[in-house]
């Protein structure tokens, strides 16, 4: 049996099994499919001589794609009632007031902005990498660019064109920088949303993702 | 018989359902193990895995629920490998688990032997 068949019979294995979870959330689909790749993988160098029938035992022995995806829904089902829906809306909202107020919150007095940071970190919605970025991107949120536009307006005297483009330059990061910021935590807090609806209310993931040592 | 086959087969599969996740957990009880070891130390317990693909979707919910974590870690041997080890609430639910088990295994233990004549 050439390397070749033996890979294409594998690949072909792994493409059927994603096939079959594609009613599972993408991030867990696609571990479910690194981890099982990875598992093959192992087995395959336990054998010493592959022959087509050791190859397929070997697959026959991890199961049918199908089942597999059974499983995985199965896992959901068996948690989705511990969940009370009032749960997930209540986590969604903490975490859309803090990103509105690390955004806005300069403007109540800065204290909105703190309230904001608070939010951020007692939430269990991110990782600890984006409540820094939250956080450090920029303190305040979008205050300064209204002082900086507030500033120019006074001073628009100013001829010299290289003073106006670093002005413009610092007022663009200025800007941006929190709204990207903003936009990530979003997406990053959707995932974990989406996440926290599989598990239970009780035993509700404590922020350990898989901090990982290798991209 | 064959009735009896299925039904045998059926009851395996309620009670291993039951109990599967705490193996689970009892093997990263001490030490960290990545998927594959985990998979290959429950297959070789007699009647606790059927297809060992279907192992994976019950560690991803263990790790969704907070009860194992994971850790990515070089390997000698081809791409690095996804530890998994037990986090607080996990040894909470296995020990929940343990005292539960033990009841309720030396409840039936004595109905099955006494036949509750005793």
């Amino acid at each position: 049996m050439s390397s070749n068949d033996s890979e294409s019979m594998v690949n072909d294995y792994l493409r059927r099994l994603d096939l079959a979870l594609s009613a599972v959330a993408g991030p867990r689909r696609q571990r479910l499919v690194e981890e099982i790749a990875q598992h093959v993988a192992e087995r395959r160098r336990e054998i010493s001589e592959e022959s087509p029938t050791a190859l397929l035992q070997l697959l026959d022995r991890i199961g049918r794609p199908e089942d597999i995806a059974a499983a995985a829904l199965e896992q959901d089902d068996e948690q989705s009632p511990r969940l009370s829906s009032s749960e997930t809306e209540k986590s969604g909202l903490h975490e859309a007031l803090a990103i509105a107020l690390l955004l806005f919150g300069g403007y109540l007095l800065i204290i909105g902005w703190l309230i904001g940071v608070v939010l951020l970190w007692s939430s269990p919605a991110w990782r600890t990498r984006d409540k820094v970025l939250g956080t450090l991107i920029f303190p305040g949120g979008l205050l300064w660019p209204f002082y900086l536009l507030a500033f120019a307006a006074l001073v628009t005297t100013s001829e010299d064109s290289l003073q106006v483009w670093g002005a413009l330059t610092l007022l663009t990061i200025l800007t941006i920088g929190p709204i990207l910021v903003a936009v990530h935590l979003y997406r990053a807090r959707n995932i974990r949303v989406r996440i926290v609806s599989f598990g239970s209310s009780e035993r509700r993931r404590s922020g350990s993702d898989g901090t990982s040592a290798v991209p | 018989m064959h009735y009896m086959v299925a039904h045998d087969s059926a009851l395996l599969a309620q009670m291993r359902r039951g109990a599967i996740e705490y193996c689970v957990l009892a093997l990263v009880k001490n030490e960290e193990r990545y998927g594959f070891e985990l998979v290959r130390q429950l297959s070789e317990a007699d009647g606790l895995v059927t297809s060992e693909g279907t192992v994976y979707p019950l560690l991803t919910r263990l790790r969704q629920e907070g009860l194992v974590e994971t850790t990515w870690r070089e390997s000698n041997q081809g791409p690095p490998r996804r530890y998994y080890r037990i986090t607080k609430d996990g040894r909470r639910a296995l020990d929940t688990f343990i005292g539960q088990w033990e009841r309720f295994r030396d409840a039936v233990d004595d109905l099955l032997a006494s036949g509750g004549t005793r």
